[in-house]
């Protein structure tokens, strides 16, 4: 009988660590190796490159043209061809359109930086969705970023129990093209 | 089963009680204490008022650098157009002409290095104005994390932008996301 009453005890003892699986869950991925590995990565990044390139066509275009524009006023003053009023204006304009030059420059990095950003952010609200749905799936807690984009380590060491669920976030992903 | 045996069997079930009490009791202990807050910087220092005057004091101190070196940068671009158009008029002989460009060399390389000093300096006011308000939050994200006996505070993201945090279930943010407490410690 008081065998039986400390058998249960003991017991009930051995299974109360269990309740200490309360503890807290903390998974840790790659992001950007999910994200190298998406097929649509490739597609929009062939887009932004695309874009690049155009924006500094359009800029070497002005720029080729404020170079035959200062040749030609060179050349017309060493021949002696302009008045000095002439030549003023002509350095005013030759100024102008370098400032406008570099105004252009500063607006094409905005406008590609616009565009980078209008294209990533769906495919990165995407992988967001699927990080939750893995997470909520597996259980998890938290899920920490393993290293920063310059390639920084955030997470050092990670020990056999720990869960890097980088392959399933990029499995559902591909899965689930939604 | 006689008293000595039943007293032995008393003792002998107490300790062992005892024993397991204190080595079931070890991991659970550990396993409770590891509880792992977070805060994101950004969202408090935004709400904090000194912050305002310090973007302000940055914003004046990189415009006033910014004129004093547009300035030079105009000096040195009238210096060129002056040279250029001195040598194309063929007033200058080689001599002359190479020891203007290096004159010229010179003062661009000196612009450049008070570049990159104002720069320095941006970044040293910036330390210096932003130190005491994040040492006010590293107070009062102690005293919340002791108040809620927290292991760890993480930091959401880096001043760079990167993400470290990149999910928390939902219970989890309620309580071990303690942004909203530590602006309540810090009276913002």
């Amino acid at each position: 009988m008081k065998k039986g009453i400390l058998l249960t005890m003991l017991l009930t003892m051995a299974l109360l660590p269990l309740s200490a699986f309360s503890q807290m869950k903390i998974g840790y991925m790659n992001p950007d190796s999910v994200l190298r590995d998406l097929p649509e990565v490739a597609t929009i990044e062939a887009q932004v490159q695309g874009y690049i390139e155009e924006r500094e066509q359009a800029f070497q275009d002005r720029y080729q043209a404020w170079i035959a524009l200062f040749s030609e006023y060179n050349e017309q003053t060493q021949q002696g061809l302009l008045t000095e009023e002439e030549i003023a204006a002509k350095e005013q304009e030759l100024a102008e359109e370098e400032q406008e030059l570099t105004l252009l420059q500063t607006r094409i990095q905005n406008q590609i930086a616009a565009r980078q950003n209008e294209l990533f952010t769906p495919v990165l609200e995407r992988l967001d969705r699927g990080i939750r749905a893995v997470s909520e799936q597996m259980g998890l807690d938290m899920v920490l970023n393993r290293q920063t984009g310059m390639g920084d380590p955030i997470i050092y060491f990670a020990g056999g129990q720990s869960v890097d669920i980088t392959e399933s976030v990029l499995n559902y992903l591909l899965e689930n093209n939604e | 089963m006689n008293t000595l045996q039943m007293n032995t069997f008393r003792i002998f079930s107490t300790l062992l009680i005892a024993l397991s009490c204190v080595i079931l009791s070890v991991p659970q202990l550990q396993a409770q204490d590891m509880k792992i807050g977070y805060v994101d910087p950004r969202v408090v220092l935004e709400k904090m008022p000194e912050m305002k005057a310090v973007q302000q004091r940055l914003q004046n101190f990189a415009e006033r650098k910014q004129s004093e070196l547009s300035a030079k940068e105009q000096e040195l671009q009238q210096e060129f157009l002056a040279y250029q158009e001195r040598s194309a008029t063929g007033m200058m002989d080689e001599e002359a002409m190479a020891r203007e460009e290096e004159r010229l060399g010179q003062m661009d390389l000196e612009l450049r290095q008070q570049q990159a000093l104002a720069q320095q300096e941006l970044d040293q006011q910036r330390v210096q104005l932003m130190s005491p308000l994040l040492e006010q939050i590293q107070g009062a994200i102690d005293s919340v994390a002791e108040a809620k006996g927290l292991s760890y505070v993480l930091n959401t993201t880096t001043s760079a932008g990167d993400v470290i945090i990149l999910y928390v279930s939902e219970e989890m943010e309620q309580e071990y996301n303690i942004t909203d407490a530590v602006m309540m410690e810090l009276g913002i």
